[in-house]
């Protein structure tokens, strides 16, 4: 129970395809970031101010989405920030387009599928594994710097001269070393800190391993010790990340 | 003797004075010349030697008026002038004039006859006879009296002038002056027939002091043989015999001493007086000869004087108390002590016939030796001894002594091996403090203290079962917590709030909060298990309701004027809505599912905000076109989310509060009082009202440091159960508890425990180690009864040898018959019972 429970809900049992209200929850929220680009659009009659006309367009992306990752077997590895670089990838944005333009948007007849089997099946180097990934990771930084980053603290090792803290993400930010800007523990800002290390773990949990280097006193280390400690940190793409470690 | 002399000389000189002035007198009166022998004075009819001697020497004067008195001369000079004409000798003497004396007692009493006989002169003669004197007119003495006794010579019973009778002129005088009966004469002696009668002459007589070389001379006397008083000199004639006797005492050795007798005759007499003293002391008479004794009430480390009360014949014939010599025994006794040489008194008692024989303080021993007392032997042969009891004490010190160091070194090396349990359990909390709560580490401490307070003699076997307490206990419940916190997608409030029960319940640290404890971990481990499932829907169903009540107000806001003035922006606030109400319902749905993604909760934390913002907008009467993100989730931009930090972090981690003054400390033990050793909950209580019944502080800041003697216990909350290990010497040490928070005392108690309580235990165990003590004194009996055959009968007991001897020997019993005789007896009965050797292993 506890690792249905803990596990992402992307690798799911469920197949996104059974069931359009477990997708809809899962990525409701990332589809319709996706279709904001549809208001640059010209020529296309659609009021996306319109709950109604907003849904079609959203029915649309998802019947694409869909289809994409069932075709591609993608379910196991489907992710939020996968879904929106798929459903920003030039080939939805096409086929949406041209759902949109069509007699009834929206339908599910033959027409339609046969246009989205179409786009699915067309190469394009936007729907590339790497492509995917890129965009993914990106999209992942900008949904980072808006909502931030949980991580764990998995050790914290004290020694005469400092303070080095080993912290963990299910999130790749593309941390690197020296990407440290601002360090904080427990409310006081740490000068001099860094980010020393950082291992990355493609396939499993967590995702990044990184180390944390501050200069502490040798009073605050006996407190830090028998506290609870919180570490928010601020790279130098304004992600923040906090985590914390009970005492 | 230069003073003497002088008085001598004034003396002399005052004599001259008054022998004129008598003349004169004379004169005076009517004598015919100052020489006139009939001229008589009273005052010389005294018969005292004094005035017999002042009689004389006033005759001698009379006859030799223009000679001075010999007496009145010095020795030197009277020994050349006052010679008599005849010898003097002592009868029976040997011719080396050595006369033999035997002293018994310390005295003796000789008589001795002074024979006067004429001088003999060789034919031819080749000096002129000498002048033949006139008869004196009265031949006992001058005037007419007789010689005063104490010159010696008086008339015998027999003669015809009785003493004191004045004989008349011409008479003529008896042949012996003393006594002629049977008197032979001396050897050459002019018989008194033939010889002409000689006149009575004064012959000096003088006797010297008794030596005997190394002690005080012994004076000597010569007495008249018939009254006794002293006699310096003699009147006598040839052919009289004198008696004297001499008179010596105080011989107190048996020595031989000498002394000189000086007869001032015609020619030169000195004799030799050799004194044999024998026996100087009178005898008592003892009637006894051996005195042999055993005293066997010594006290210990102190020595004894013993006595003995002996008859005796004639105890007062000595004066006391009497002389005693201590002498080696007759025979030498084997390991005998001589008789200390001092010290040793003989007295007269108080009961006649008995003298009492003291001897000095004496250690404890066995001895030997003699005493003269009064010269009669007393052979001693003493022993001297302690109480038989006193071997028993020591062989039972001896015994108590090794049962006692035994109890020690295994009592010592008890305690370090409990202590080293001890450490290594302290060694092993110490490593897992960090993940344990503060109520685990602080029970471990108690437990650990607790044991640290038994570790006394009579409690020490309770060391081991309490540090099985000492485990940590393992919680798998907070390891679910933490996972579950670290890898579950939370929204942060739904995170911190987990956090902050979670931090709450590892602050616990009093007994009566062990049970919410358990209860919350218990209820914190089964959220964990459903991913926090309840927790995020409670926080989605406010998030809910929050949004429906936005939705109205928003719509209620967008009815009126700004419908109209701005139909666009409305028509997007309302899409806005409804695009979040559609986020709520999917996230809701994910909650009830597989859960939520973890960027998807960092969107549902940015709707509260977002629906501020949009409730603002629609207050101010205008929509920008930014509420389009809304329609497209994009909340990112819409106030602080988790990408700020949280200002609902857990309690540990807000501002220190200020604590209000006065807030007190009470302290509540398992009973009515404290006791070391028992477990005392301290809480932190309001100021108002009785300590007892003060309604608990509740702080809104965690954690309370609880300090106690100066000494952090535990960061926990409001209440601590605390262990004392000891209560000080007696109890009397105050003990000080604070509570304090962010470094500043908010509570402190201050006040005594008691020691901690006796429980059955130590009962128990005391009556088994007087069982044991009682088991070893069977052995100190038996082995004491043997030590006292051995060292105690028939032989001298005491000194150091001896006690030192005493107890080893109860050491050695113990070591044997108890510890020993008890390892040989569980060894037998475990070789003879199988079982019990596996009982025991």
């Amino acid at each position: 129970m506890a690792g249905e429970s803990t596990a992402s809900p992307e690798r799911a049992s469920a197949a996104p395809g059974e069931s359009h209200r477990l997708f809809d929850a899962r990525y409701r929220w990332v589809l319709l970031h996706a279709l904001k680009w549809l208001r640059s659009v010209p020529d296309i009659d659609l009021d996306l101010d319109e709950p109604a006309q907003l849904q079609t367009a959203y029915d649309c992306m998802r019947a694409f989405v869909l289809r994409y990752v069932l075709e591609h077997d993608l379910c196991d590895d489907l992710d939020p920030m996968s879904v929106a670089a798929i459903a920003e990838s030039a080939p939805a944005r096409a086929t949406v387009e041209s759902l949109l333009r069509s007699e009834h948007p929206g339908a599910e007849d033959a027409e339609t599928r046969k246009l989205i089997d179409d786009a699915v099946h067309a190469p394009d180097p936007s729907l590339e594994p790497a492509a995917i990934d890129r965009r993914a990771r990106d999209r992942r930084l900008e949904f980072a710097k808006s909502f931030g980053l949980h991580a764990r603290i998995t050790d914290v090792e004290v020694s005469g001269s400092g303070l080095r803290v080993h912290v963990a993400f299910d999130e790749d930010i593309a941390f690197t070393p020296d990407d440290l800007k601002t360090l904080e523990i427990n409310g006081v800002l740490l000068a001099g800190a860094q980010l020393v290390d950082v291992h990355r773990n493609e396939a499993g949990s967590p995702r990044v391993e990184a180390v944390l280097v501050a200069n502490v006193d040798r009073a605050s280390i006996e407190t830090l010790r028998s506290l609870p400690m919180r570490v928010t940190a601020t790279t130098k793409d304004d992600v923040h990340m906090q985590a914390m470690k009970m005492a | 003797m230069q003073r003497a002399r002088m008085m001598r000389t004034a003396r002399r000189t005052s004599r001259t004075w008054l022998s004129a002035i008598v003349v004169l007198a004379a004169a005076a009166v009517g004598c015919a010349e100052p020489g006139d022998p009939h001229c008589t004075d009273d005052t010389f009819a005294a018969g005292s030697p004094a005035s017999a001697h002042a009689k004389g020497a006033n005759g001698a004067a009379s006859v030799r008026a223009a000679a001075p008195d010999p007496s009145d001369l010095p020795p030197s000079a009277a020994n050349g002038v006052a010679a008599p004409s005849f010898n003097v000798t002592i009868a029976g003497v040997l011719d080396d004039r050595v006369l033999p004396i035997e002293a018994v007692h310390g005295s003796f009493d000789e008589p001795i006859v002074l024979v006067a006989t004429a001088r003999y002169v060789p034919y031819p003669f080749t000096e002129p006879f000498p002048p033949i004197e006139p008869p004196l007119d009265n031949p006992l003495g001058p005037g007419g009296v007789p010689p005063p006794s104490p010159t010696g010579s008086f008339a015998p019973p027999g003669s015809s002038a009785p003493p004191g009778s004045v004989a008349p002129p011409g008479s003529v005088a008896p042949a012996v002056a003393s006594s002629a009966v049977g008197l032979p004469l001396a050897p050459g002696a002019v018989p008194s027939a033939s010889a002409p009668p000689a006149a009575p002459q004064r012959v000096t007589v003088s006797i010297s002091q008794a030596y005997s070389g190394t002690e005080e001379p012994v004076p000597l006397r010569l007495v008249d043989a018939f009254t006794g008083r002293d006699v310096d000199g003699l009147m006598m004639g040839v052919g009289r015999h004198a008696y004297l006797r001499i008179v010596g005492s105080g011989f107190a050795r048996e020595a031989t001493y000498r002394a000189s007798l000086t007869v001032l005759g015609a020619e030169p007499a000195v004799y030799r007086l050799r004194i044999q003293s024998k026996q100087p002391y009178p005898p008592l008479g003892l009637r006894a000869s051996r005195w042999s004794d055993t005293f066997a009430d010594v006290p210990i480390f102190e020595r004894r004087q013993v006595r003995l009360v002996l008859p005796v014949d004639s105890a007062v014939s000595a004066p006391s108390p009497y002389h005693v010599a201590v002498r080696p025994p007759a025979e030498a006794v084997e390991g005998a002590r001589p008789l200390p040489a001092c010290g040793v008194t003989v007295e007269r008692s108080s009961q006649p016939g008995l003298i009492v024989v003291t001897l000095p303080p004496l250690d404890p021993g066995r001895y030997a030796g003699r005493l003269e007392i009064q010269g009669e032997s007393l052979d001693v042969d003493l022993t001297l001894k302690n109480s038989f009891w006193w071997v028993w004490l020591l062989v039972a010190a001896g015994a108590s002594l090794s049962l006692g160091l035994r109890e020690y070194v295994r009592y010592r090396a008890a305690r370090e091996a409990a202590e080293r349990e001890i450490a290594a359990k302290e060694r092993e909390i110490n490593k897992r403090s960090d993940g344990l709560l503060a109520w685990d580490e602080i029970v471990l401490r108690n437990v650990l203290r607790l044991a640290r307070g038994r570790k006394s003699y009579l409690a020490l076997d309770d060391v081991a079962p309490i540090l099985e307490d000492a485990a940590p206990r393992e919680r798998p419940e907070r390891v679910e917590i933490d996972r579950a916190l670290n890898e579950t997608a939370l929204p942060s409030p739904v995170r911190d709030q987990i956090r902050a029960r979670l931090a709450r319940l590892s602050y616990l640290s009093a007994r009566e909060d062990a049970r919410a404890l358990d209860r919350g971990v218990a209820d914190l481990a089964r959220e964990a298990r459903n991913g926090f499932q309840g927790a995020v829907i409670s926080w989605l169903r406010k998030l809910q309701q929050r949004f429906l009540l936005a939705k109205d107000r928003v719509n209620a806001g967008l009815a009126g004027e700004l419908e109209g003035r701005d139909p666009e922006g409305a028509k997007r606030a309302r899409t806005a809505l409804h695009v979040t109400g559609l986020l709520l319902d999917d996230a809701l749905t994910l909650a009830l599912g597989p859960g939520l993604s973890p960027l998807h909760t960092g969107m549902l934390v940015k709707i509260e905000p977002a629906l501020d913002q949009l409730e603002a907008w629609v207050k101010a009467g205008a929509i920008p076109d930014r509420v389009v993100s809304m329609i497209h989730a994009s909340f990112g931009s819409f106030g602080p989310g988790d990408g700020a930090p949280s200002s609902s972090a857990s309690p540990a981690l807000s501002e220190p509060f200020d604590a209000p003054e006065g807030l007190r400390v009470r302290a509540r033990g398992v009973g009515s009082r404290l006791h070391a050793n028992e477990e005392i909950t301290f809480e932190i209580v309001a100021a108002e009202g009785p300590v007892e019944r003060a309604a608990s502080f509740d702080p809104p800041d965690l954690p309370i440091e609880w300090w106690v003697d100066e000494r952090l216990v535990v960061r926990g909350t409001a209440r601590m159960t605390y262990v004392f290990e000891s209560a000080g010497w007696l109890g009397w040490r105050r003990r000080r508890v604070e509570a304090r928070h962010a470094g500043r005392v908010i509570a402190r108690w201050h006040s005594r425990i008691r020691r901690p309580e006796l429980s059955i235990v130590v009962y128990e165990r005391a009556f088994s180690l007087g069982a044991r003590s009682a088991a070893t004194l069977v052995g100190v009996i038996v082995t004491g009864a043997t030590a006292v055959a051995f060292l105690w009968a028939n032989k001298p007991y005491g000194g150091w040898s001896d006690y030192i001897s005493a107890a080893l020997t109860g050491l050695g019993a113990d070591l044997t018959l108890v510890a020993g005789g008890g390892r040989l007896l569980q060894s037998i009965l475990q070789t003879v019972v199988p079982g019990r050797r596996e009982d025991a292993s």
